[in-house]
Formats: structure tokens, sequence, C-alpha cells
């Protein structure tokens, strides 16, 4: 952190500066009061502006998420408040991601809750500062700033799930939801304060450089434990050295763990997985595309911001210290008990409630290996004095992109399939059954059209956005020479299989089963077709440009887990370098002059 | 010559592929919405006008660039398109004078088919997706063409395969079209299967599938690691070649996948003319010119390149003489001139190759778009035994079909004589590892295949155009007269193949002329086929020893001699082919028929070929598939493994809901539970729980701690551990300020 | 002067009391408190650990913490009315309409 010497005057500027480098964020918060207040003072008929005016700002968002986007300042990443946030290709690509699931959740929201009769004002404004919260942990450098995003996002959520005040089953699924998520919240604090506790800092920067402190000082404890064992009187420096080391990891690995649980629960691993199918299936349909989308995808952020580029040192990602133990475990349980809890699940919205569990069963795969690549070159770094730029590195960056481009491949067709079940449901009783599905195709064969896209590219079929997920979050695992992990590669490819099943089902219901005599009424209004349009749009467009998208995710990565600087910028240009730097000379012509001319 | 980046040559792709996706999107509601005839113009427009753009683009960047610019390299970086670790495989188009011959040759015969089109397809109701599929086709020739990786090479070889298949069963509710057009694309695949396997070879070795690193690694002859490494026991260069030529047999019909070339004539003409005379079947050949440099260090391919090409060439020829469908005929001509070509590729012979590639595809495509007339006239009947007499109502077709027919034949000074005589002579001359064994049976094939071709092109003339009309009245009342619009292209292309010869012409010709014109394609397409020409020992590509080398050149007199007995062989058969069918069937013919006996009846029937693959390959692979799901499938799979692995996987998925029962209370336990469960891959790892406390309850603290330093104001840096008598105190040392919480 | 781990050990048990409640007790307004009581546990070790360290940030993720906690508290006393109104009691091991 290289902090400007405090000076009053020009905080004022500072600040104006770093709140444009944060605009989307800035301007989602913003819309998230503003509507609070149009809302005060609308007239009932002035609801449906609300609508129209989060989309204005989720709109100017989007675009000054572009404007960063597109900017190659950002791609070393910048401080802003101090090193409370950090601004970079990551978390740019995060913003837009999210301002767009945001808008797609507000198109269907406001269509849905008239249809439903709990219209309320505070829909639009709820769901800006859920997505505030999610952009504060894409953006976060800091434990205050991870750990306000998480709970800005999750109470707005509590209430949007529990919105539907007319069905008991959402008060019921917003209480279990809150009670375990305040739960969780709680467990995180602790896992928090142990950890600032043992680094001294909240700052990802100050804790990265604690627990590298944490793990020189402890280095030689094996060797001063086997002395002391042998009869020598150890030297009080050395006894201090030890001690130190060990008080100070006493501390940080109950909090690295303590955290850890805290944002599995969030991303809704097994076993702490148990609120999601509920949840789901009790919130209001949009909100819950909301849930598995932004929500999801701001958990995601968060380990990735907190553990793979922060609690990445060799010893604490190894055993028996390391956590990616824990995370490879409970990746396994999760993708196991995802689907096969899908299988046997006729209630739409719960199967894939489930397959979103299965989903981050495999992400957290994808999390391990980026850790343990992170690891291995943290440790060649420092035994070899090597500058950075070793090849585990690299291996580490591509498994975070890969993390990075399955997250925001998920999420859209996450969305696009819970859109669609928002949409089968235009009277009191949602077409939540498998059967009423049956024949969507002659109906609708837009919208089934839409929704078999979205679940083709969740299961992971070639040329959907949603294969290549799979495939470079695989081949990066698979790239970790650890056994286990390749062993749960073998596992995850598995389980694609048995999801493969229960997506099928749906398809083919919706393809060639003989349609239901009443047909399921849908809502009015264009907007849940245009959001289908639109995800499984991208869900094949995302397949067939993959290049661009992995350049992206690969740059977003590679301003990772890199301390900013100069070194930082170099590694960015590296691929494309590499690319540029191709010999374009024939060789064939180049060896002889043309006898031709 | 450096290559040039460019910026053009994606636009020559790109325009027949917007042609494409405006037909695809716009074309069915063009036709729905606007009159019919208002919305064929706009289809057509816009797909001619599309392939026009490309054919403009390619002829200004050949004329300014190439020929007046003096620039024979044109590369242009399109898209990095697969970047992954060591692999790199741009999207990169290149345009050398290979590509240059090939893209003029695509978009200039394309254009004109997709005129003839507009006429041919005039009353279908699927207009817009012909068009469509026809600039799709363009665009996947061209990208197939101008690929400079051959991993977009292989893009384009699939879009064109895809193209075809679409095309063949364009009117896919005739069943026997339809499946024609499966036909075709599983022949294909099983070539393509070769073509991949092909490059993975070349990609063990190169590490690159670009044409110029391919090129480079080949430039070193003799000690170029695709010699000296062997994959199962044989140069890499020999896999990798002999794949890649089973890619090729596939796609250019040759000996053992031809058999779906004849029947892919169940498309619409004027289809058969661009995709399975001109272009797309061609590609085969434009594949090993193009990679001549690896083909010519492996002598093994090549011979047996020189000797499918050499037997392609008679055994269809041989069938395309009892054939009496007009377009079957064609069909077996051009598999025969197919091989005319491979076996000028297989002996060496590029150039020979690429220009009977040219002048053929001239020739071909008028036939066939004549044949196209002609089928359009007689009210969609193909069959030559009801036809004759024709040249009275359709004049110009007749013409420019009989000048076909010269050409084809090799009739001096029609483009095939020129064309077909360099390949006699590159076969009887070029040096090979089993020289001069395999130049024997090379030309006597040639010239065999010759004497059949002018007999059956010739026959094929006769029985349709001359002589008295043998079919029913009605048709020959109304006969569909002859439109602008189909007979322009006819006459151009006829033109074509008449001139198109001139640009080989053969030094011997000139000697004895004394019209000493250039060789224009040879000295064109000399960077292309430099590398393979300085190859020297085993891998010599050139004439061989016989004494007719002279200065470089075949010595006039044998190549007098041979062009003497190929037109000798042509003209008689030319003569004798309209002694036996000037005027119908002749009572000869039909007595020759009778002496031949079975051999006639062997042609007729193809050979049998057609049965013969479905008794030993289809027949076995259907009774295998069904074992298969009578056995495998239906008894182990879908009884033990699906049935039980679903039901296994349907029990867990029980077991595993029954978790879910909905207690807030047994979920806020798991989630403890699970935290536990992180906590515990550290804490019960017996590693950790053995070696925590022998260190840290050994060590003792400092005695003189007394908690009194300070730092910053805060607490003494220390921390008790316990209570009572297990009571430790750790002492953290000094604080630091800045060393772990940065400056804040 | 007490050493910082007695505020250790007190916000532990702490911490372990309201796990105990969260887990035990069947009234929804129990569990909230619970889930508070555990909040401060952490306050309590944050506070005391940046008097360890001699810096500020734990404070003042202490007063954020105390603000997120007096939100979170208000959303669940909605939800918990909310729920109420339904069914005239709090009771957690009644919530029996979603389950697989």
């Amino acid at each position: 952190m290289t902090h400007a010497p405090f000076v009053a005057d020009t905080m004022a500027s500072a600040t104006l500066q770093d709140l444009g480098h944060l605009a989307p964020m800035a301007i989602v918060g913003l819309w998230g009061l503003l509507l609070m207040a149009t809302d005060a003072f609308a007239a009932v008929g002035f609801r449906h502006f609300q609508r129209r005016i989060a989309l204005f700002g989720l709109a100017l968002a989007f675009v000054a998420g572009l404007t960063i986007y597109g900017n190659a300042d950002y791609d070393g990443g910048v401080e802003v408040f101090r090193g409370f946030l950090v601004v970079d290709p990551f978390s740019a690509i995060l913003d837009l991601v999210l301002v767009g699931l945001c808008a797609g959740t507000v198109l269907v929201a406001g269509d849905y809750a008239r249809t439903h009769r709990f219209e309320y004002g505070e829909q639009e404004s709820l769901l800006c500062i859920a997505t505030f919260g999610a952009m504060m942990v894409g953006h976060a450098h800091d434990l205050l700033a991870l750990f306000l995003g998480i709970e800005t996002m999750s109470i707005s959520v509590y209430v949007l799930v529990g919105a539907r005040w007319n069905a008991k089953p959402s008060a019921e699924a917003a209480l279990k939801y809150f009670l375990m998520g305040a739960f969780a919240s709680a467990i995180l604090l602790m896992g928090i304060a142990l950890l600032y506790g043992a680094t001294g800092a909240t700052a990802f920067e100050g804790i990265r450089g604690g627990v590298a402190e944490a793990f020189t000082r402890w280095l030689r404890i094996n060797d001063l434990a086997r002395a002391l064992d042998q009869g020598h009187t150890a030297s009080p420096a050395a006894s201090d050295l030890v001690i130190q080391g060990v008080a100070k990891a006493a501390l940080l690995i109950p909090g690295v763990l303590l955290v850890l649980g805290a944002l599995l629960f969030k991303v809704s691993a097994v076993p702490m997985h148990m609120w999601t199918p509920d949840a789901y299936e009790g919130a209001p349909t949009p909100v819950t595309a909301f849930m598995a989308s932004v929500v999801k995808v701001a958990g995601v952020a968060a380990l990735l911001r907190l553990f793979v580029a922060t609690f990445s040192t060799h010893r604490l990602v190894t055993a028996p210290y390391g956590w990616t133990t824990a995370v490879a475990l409970v990746a396994f349980l999760t993708m196991t008990v995802g689907n096969l809890a899908a299988v046997r699940q006729s209630n739409v919205k719960r199967l894939l409630a489930y397959s979103s569990i299965a989903h981050v069963g495999y992400l957290l795969l994808g999390v391990v290996a980026a850790a343990n690549f992170y690891g291995e070159a943290f440790a060649s770094d420092a035994t070899l004095g090597g500058d950075g730029l070793s090849w585990s590195r690299d291996a580490g960056d591509t498994a975070v992109a890969s993390v990075l481009l399955y997250i925001v491949v998920y999420a859209v067709a996450s969305l696009g399939a819970f859109v669609t079940v928002a949409w089968l449901s235009g009277n009191k009783h949602e077409a939540l059954e498998a059967y009423q599905w049956s024949g969507l195709a002659r109906r609708h064969p837009g919208m089934a059209l839409g929704m078999t896209v979205c679940l083709l590219s969740l299961m992971g079929l070639p040329p959907m956005a949603g294969f290549f997920g799979k495939l470079f979050l695989f081949r990066a695992v698979f790239e970790n020479s650890n056994p286990w992990l390749q062993f749960l590669v073998v596992w995850a490819l598995l389980n694609a299989v048995v999801g493969a099943y229960y997506y099928l089902r749906l398809v083919v219901a919706m393809y060639f089963h003989t349609p239901p005599k009443t047909a399921p009424v849908v809502l009015p209004g264009k907007g849940a077709p245009a959001v289908v349009a639109v995800t499984a749009g991208l869900s094949v467009a995302l397949g067939v440009l993959m290049q661009p998208t992995l350049d992206r995710a690969d740059l977003a990565a590679r301003a990772f887990n890199y301390p900013p600087g100069p070194s930082k910028a170099r590694r960015v240009d590296g691929l494309r370098a590499a690319w540029e730097a191709r010999d374009p000379t024939p060789p064939v012509a180049a060896e002889e002059p043309s006898p031709g001319t | 010559m450096n290559a040039v980046p460019t910026q053009d040559l994606l636009w020559i792709i790109l325009a027949p592929l917007c042609g494409a996706i405006f037909n695809l999107v716009f074309g069915r509601l063009a036709m729905r919405k606007l009159p019919d005839r208002t919305a064929r113009e706009v289809v057509h427009l816009v797909a001619i006008s599309a392939v026009a753009i490309a054919c403009f683009l390619s002829f200004s960047v050949w004329w300014d660039v190439m020929v007046e610019g003096g620039v024979r390299r044109l590369v242009q970086t399109v898209y990095p398109w697969i970047f992954s670790g060591e692999t790199m495989i741009g999207f990169d188009l290149l345009l050398d004078p290979l590509s240059a011959v090939m893209i003029l040759v695509v978009t200039g015969v394309g254009l004109l088919i997709h005129i003839f089109s507009v006429g041919y397809m005039a009353h279908d109701p699927d207009y817009h997706r012909y068009f469509a599929y026809l600039n799709l086709f363009m665009a996947s020739m061209l990208i197939l063409v101008l690929g400079k990786s051959l991993l977009v090479t292989f893009v384009g070889w699939e879009g064109v395969g895809l193209c075809s298949y679409l095309l063949i069963g364009f009117w896919f509710s005739d069943e026997a079209k339809a499946s024609a057009g499966r036909k075709a694309f599983v022949m294909n695949r099983i070539g393509d299967f070769g073509f991949i396997l092909g490059l993975f070879a070349l990609y063990t070795v190169v590490h690159s599938l670009d044409v110029d690193a391919i090129a480079a690694v080949a430039a070193r002859g003799a000690q170029s690691p695709l010699v000296t490494t062997a994959l199962w026991g044989v140069p890499v260069a020999t896999v990798a070649t002999l794949l890649l030529f089973l890619g090729c047999t596939g796609k250019s019909a040759q000996i053992p996948l031809y058999t779906w070339l004849p029947d892919a004539m169940a498309g619409p003409t004027p289809v058969s003319a661009l995709i399975h005379a001109a272009t797309m079947v061609t590609a085969g050949v434009y594949l090993i010119v193009r990679l001549n440099f690896v083909f010519a260090l492996a002598p093994l391919t090549m011979a047996i390149v020189a000797v499918v090409g050499g037997v392609t060439a008679l055994f269809a020829a041989t069938i395309g003489i009892t054939q009496f469908d007009i377009k079957k005929v064609l069909a077996y001509s051009t598999v025969s001139q197919l091989g005319y070509m491979f076996l000028a590729a297989g002996m060496g012979a590029w150039v020979a190759a690429i220009f009977h590639l040219m002048t053929h595809a001239f020739f071909k495509a008028c036939l066939f778009l004549g044949s196209g007339s002609v089928i359009e006239a007689c009210h969609h009947n193909q069959d030559i035994r009801t036809m004759g007499g024709l040249r009275k109502k359709m004049p110009i077709t007749a013409g420019t079909f009989f000048i076909s027919c010269l050409a084809i034949a090799g009739i001096f000074p029609f483009a095939g004589f020129f064309s077909k005589d360099e390949i006699l002579v590159g076969a009887y001359t070029y040096a090979s590892e089993w020289s001069p064994l395999i130049n024997y049976l090379g030309w006597g094939l040639g010239t065999v295949a010759a004497a059949c071709t002018a007999f059956y092109m010739f026959r094929l003339y006769y029985l349709t155009f001359e002589g008295s009309f043998r079919g029913d009245e009605h048709t020959w009342t109304h006969h569909v007269a002859e439109y602008p619009i189909m007979w322009v292209p006819l006459v151009i292309l006829a033109f074509l193949a008449t001139v198109a010869g001139f640009l080989g012409w053969p030094h011997a010709l000139g000697e004895v002329t004394g019209l000493h014109l250039p060789h224009v394609l040879e000295r064109w397409l000399e960077p292309v086929t430099a590398t393979s020409a300085r190859f020297a020992g085993p891998y010599y590509v050139g004439l061989r020893d016989g004494g007719f080398a002279h200065d470089g050149h075949v010595t006039v007199g044998a190549e007098m001699g041979f062009m003497g007995v190929s037109l000798g062989v042509a003209v008689v058969f030319w003569l004798w082919a309209r002694r036996l069918y000037g005027d119908g069937f002749s009572k000869e013919a039909e007595a020759w028929k009778a002496r031949l006996g079975k051999l006639y009846e062997a042609s007729l029937h193809k050979y049998w070929v057609d049965e013969l693959y479905d008794a030993v390959v289809v027949r076995p692979f259907k009774f295998l598939a069904k074992l298969c799901y009578r056995f495998f499938d239906a008894l182990v799979v879908d009884g033990v493994g699906v049935g039980g692995t679903a039901g296994l996987v349907g029990w867990l998925g029980d077991v595993v809901r029954v978790f879910h029962n909905g207690n807030v209370r047994r979920y806020l336990l798991a989630l403890l539970v699970g935290v536990g469960l992180v906590l515990a891959t550290v804490y019960g790892n017996p590693t950790v729980s053995s070696l925590e406390p022998s260190a840290v309850h050994r060590v003792q603290s400092r005695p003189d701690l007394g908690g009194l330093r300070t730092t910053l104001g805060a607490e003494p840096y220390r921390i008790e551990i316990g209570f009572g008598s297990w009571k430790k105190v750790i002492d953290l040392g000094p604080a630091a300020p800045g060393a772990a919480g940065g400056e804040r | 002067m007490v050493p910082i781990t007695h505020f250790l050990y007190l916000a532990i048990l702490l911490f372990l009391i309201g796990v105990g409640g969260v887990l035990l007790r069947r009234n929804a307004l129990f569990v909230l408190m619970s889930i508070e009581l555990m909040l401060n546990a952490a306050n309590v070790a944050l506070v005391a650990f940046s008097r360890l360290h001699g810096n500020h940030d734990g404070q003042v993720f202490a007063f954020f913490v105390i603000a997120v906690a007096a939100a979170e508290a208000a959303v669940g006393l909605a939800i918990i009315v909310a729920i109420f109104r339904s069914r005239d009691d709090v009771d957690i091991d009644d919530l029996g309409l979603l389950r697989d």
C-alpha cells in the first residue's frame, strides 16, 4: 500500500477521483437510494416507473463499467480509498456481469410481483443495493469491504426473499435464509477477528504480509523442536521465534478456516447448502434468479479475492495447515450431493437449485487448483528468488481465468433458466412440476428454445459457452499434478453425466411430450422473453467467441495474484506480445530469391 | 520475397458469407412477404452480388498486387484463434500464387454458376435456401483455399463438406436424394478422419499447423525431422501424407471412397457443376500441391497417390462408357479426371495437376451446366436413351457442349489437350522411387483412360444432341427455350475451355512452331513448388534419367511423340464414337455390347462396387451395430449399466433428500458440522496434532517478560495460554509497526 | 494489565454461548439474540486485537459491525413478525412448508 500523506485539502479531490474509479458501483448504490426516495414520493400509479428508473441507472452503470473495462490504465489494478477497494480487470468484468444480471432481474421482477399481487416499490431499490454489495465484494481489497459487501447484499436479499407477503413459503424461506445467513455472518466475523489478531491488518495486502511473516517464523519449528527434543538449550531468541510463529499461526489458521466456512455457506457448498433449495423455492422466482446468479457470483468473487489471491502462500494452501484440503473435500461433497439430489427432483425450481449447488462443486475445484498453483509459485519465488514469472503462476492465472469464465457463463445461463421458470407463472400457481413443462416447445417455441440453450449450456454441451467453461476449468484443474485433484476431475465428469440426465429430462419434456390440457399461463410483458433471449444468445455467443472471452478472463487473472506495479503490467502485456512477436516471415520464400520476378 | 500484410483477403470470404447470412435470415421472410418475382430478385441479386464482390476483389488483388505490384505473398492475420499454452493457431489467410489460381477459378466459375442458377432454379420454392447454401459453400471453399494454417483449411474442408451435404440433399423430401447426401457425408467423414490424424501426425513433429512452419521444417530435405522421426517405424512424413491422402480420396472421390460422387448427382445440376466438378472435389489436389514439400518427402505416398490416381482415372472412365444418365456419365468423368490430377501430383508434376485442375474446372463446369440446360429442357429427364437431336432446339448449348467435349477429350488446341498432355508426359518422364515401372503404369493407365474419355464424351454428345429425338412427342414440342441467363455462362466457360490451354504452352511446341510462348502457369507457381524442387537423393522431384531431359525440359522429340499418341488416340476414339452413336444407337454398338458381354455388364453396374461395399462394409457394420444394440446396449448398458447406475443414482438421490427435511435447526447444525469439517481438515490431521504440543510446550519462555514492554501505548506483546499450572506465557516480541499491517 | 488472552477467552466464550443458543433454542427470537451475541463476541475480539496491534482497524471494524448487526436485527425482526402473523408462533421447528 502506497498512500499519499494525509493532507486535508487534497482529501476531497482524492475522494472524487476514487469515486470516478468506482463509477459503476457508485452509480448502482446511488440508484438504490434514489429508488428508495422516488418510491417514497410515488403515487400509486407511479410504481412502474420504478423499473424504468432502475433500468436507466443500471444502463448508466453499465456504460461506466464499459469505460473502465476498456481502459488499459486499470490493467495493473488501481487502489482506491486508501487500499480499501481495488479496481482492476477482474472487478471490471464482475461489474459488467453483475449489473447485467441485476438488470435481467429487474426486467422480470416487476411483472412477476404485479401478477402475483405483492407489488412493492422498494423491490428495484433492494435489487440495486444488493447488487451494490455484490460489486463491493468484487472490488474488495480489505476484510471490511468484503464483510460490508457481503452483508449489504445478504440483508437486501433477505428482504427480497420474504417480500411475497401473501404466500406463506416466502416468509418461511426468508426466515430460514436469514437465520442461516446471520449465523454464517457471525462465523465469518469471528474468523475475521482472528485474522486481524494474527496479522494486525484488515487490508488484503497487509494480511498477505502478515501471513507470510507468520509462516516465515514458523518454518523452523520442526528443526527447533527436534533440537529441543535432543536436549539442547535453545537460545531465547530461537524460542521466541518459535512461539511468535506458533502464536500467530494459532490465531491465523482458525481464522482462515472460519472465514472459509462462512464463505462456503454463501456459495452454498455442501454441507452448508441446506438453505439453498428451500430459500430458492420459497423466494419469488425472479429473486431466486438473482440469488442463483448475482449472489453466487459475489460468493465466488469473495473466495477468489480472499483465498486465491491472499491466502495462497505455500504453507497456507498445502497440507497439513492449508485450507485447500477442506475445499477439495467440500467440492467433492458438493458436486456429488447436488447432482444426486437433483436427479429425483420433480420441482423445477428445486431441481435448478440443486444443480446450482453442483456447479459450485465444479467451481471449487478450480479454486483449489488456482490456489495450489499460486502456492507453488510463492514457494519457488521465496526459495529460488524467482521474479514471479514461473510456470506455476501462469497455471494459477489460467485456473483463475477459467473459474471466472465458468462463474460468468454459469450465472448467465442460470439467470435465463430461472427467468423462464418465473415467466411460466402467469397465474397464482406456478408451473413448477416438470410435467407442466410438457410440450412447451409447441406452445412457446421461442422460450422453449431459449430455455433449452440455457440448460444445454449448464449441462456443458459443446457449442454452448458452458462446454468451454467446463473444458477450461477441468483442464486447469487437471494440470495440477495432485492425483487427488485429478481424481476429482474424473469424478466431476461423471457428475456432469448425471447432470446431463436431469437437464435433458426437462428438454425432453419440453420437446417430445404432449402438452397437458391446461396450458401454463405466462407472465405478461416482454421482459422475461427479452432476458431469456439475451441469456441464451450470450450462452451461444460466449461459446462461439470463446477466445476473446478467455483472453479477457486471462487478463483479469493476470492482474490478480500480484502486487500492483510495473512487473504486473509486464505480465499483462506478455500474452499479447507473444502473439505479436510471431515471426510472420515465410521460411520458404525467405530462403531463396524468387525466380518468378 | 517477404509476405506483405494485407486487409483485403478477409473480405473475399466475408462477402459470400454475408450473402449467405442475409439469405438465411431474411430470405424466408422475403419469399413469404414479397411478391414471388420480387423476392426471387432480391434473393439472387444479393447472392450474386456477394459472389461478384468476392470475384472482383480476387481479381483486383491478384492483378494490382500480385501481377502489377510484383508481390507474391500476402498474409492477413485475422484473429488469434486458438491460443493456449504453446499452441498458437491464428486464423491467418495466405494469398500466394497457388491460392491465387484457386480463388480466381473458384470465384470466377462460382459467379458464372450463380448466374446460371437463376435460370435453373427459377421455380424452386426453396430459392433462398439454395442461394444461401451456395454462398455458404463459396465462403467455405475460399476459407479452405486461403487458410494459412492447416486447421483453418480444415474448417473450410468441413464447411464445404457440410454445404455439399446440404445441397446434395437439397430436395430432401425425396428419400433417395436425402440418402445420397448422407452417403456423401459419411464417405467424407471417413476421409476427414484421416485428415485430422494426418494433422496430428504433422503436429507431433512441427508443433504447428502453419503451412510456412511446415515448409520450413520440410525444407531440410533428408535431414528434416519429418523424415528422421519415425512413427510406428515409418517416417512421420509418410504416415502423415498417407493419412492426408485418405482425406483427399474422400473429398476428391478417388478409389476407394469415390462412390459418393455419382450419387451426389441427386443435387441440383448447378451444384454438381460448382461443387462436384469445378471446385470442392479438387480440394484434395489442392491440398497435395499445397503440401508438396511434405509429400515429396514421402516417396511411398507419392507412388500410392500416382497409382490410385491412374487406376481411378481408368476405372471411372470405363464405367462412364456405359452409363445412360447424362449426369452419371459426367460424374464418372469427373472422378476419372480427378484421377488424372492425382496421377500428376503423385508423380511430382505439381504444375500439371493444378493446370488440369483449372482447365477441368472450365470445361467440366460448362459440361455440367450444359447438361443442366438439357435436363431443364427435357422436363427433368436425364436419360440419354430418350434424347437425341437436341442441337436443333438448343444450338448454343450443343455448341458449347461440343467445345467442352473437344477440350476434355484432349483435341488440339483446346485446353484439355495441353493439360492432359502435360500430365501424361509427366507420368512418363518424372522420377520416382519405382521408376521406370511406375512411369509405364501411370502413362499406360492415363493413355487408355484418355481413349475412354474421348469415347464416352462423344458418345454422350452424339446421343444427346445429334441424330433424331427418341423421347415422346410432348417433350419435343413443349421444349423449354434457351434463356440468355443460362447460355451466357455457357459461352464464357466454353471460351475459357478453348483458350485456357495457352497458359501452359509446352516448350516443345514452341520449338516446332516457332511460337515461343512462356509456360505462364509454371512460372507463376514456381515459388510454391520451389522447395520440393530442391530436394535431392531419394526425394528428388523432376525428370528421371531416361534420355529425354534437355535443358530442364523434355526433349522436343519425346514430347511431340507423347502429344501425337494422345491426340491420335483421342481422335480415333472420337471418330469411333461418332460411328457408333452418330445417329442414335447403331447396330454396331449393339454388336459390340453383345461381344463384350460380361465386361459390358460389369461396367454398366459400376463393377458392383456399391453392392460390394454394401456387403463387405455396410451390412456387417449394421449387423455389428445391431449386435451391439441387442447384446451390449440393451443387456449390458441398459440392463446393468444404465438401469443399474440410474437405479443407484436415484437411490442415492433419495438418501440425500432425507436430510433436506425442512427443519432449520438441522440445517444450522449441518452448517456448523460443515465449519467443523473445514476445521477438522487441519486440526484432525495427525501431523498437526502431534507436532504442535511438542514444539510449544517444550520451549521455555524468557524469564524477564514482566509485561512492561509497551509499544504505541498498547498491551505488552504477550499471550498467556492456559490457566494455573498449565499456564504458558508467549512473548510476541516488540511490535514492529508496519511489519504486518503496513502503514495503516 | 489484562493480557490479551483473557479478552480472547471472553470472546470465545461468548461465541460458544451464541452457537449453543442458535443450535438449541427453538424460538426464532432467541436464535436471533444468540446470533447477536456471536457478533458481539467477534466485536470484543476485534477491539482487543486493535489494542494489541496498536492500530485502529479493529475498532473501526467493530463500529461497522455494530451498524450491520443493527440492520440485520431489524430485518430479522421484520421477518419474524411476518412469520408470527401468518402462524401465530415463532417456533422454528414448525417451519415445514419447504422441504424435499
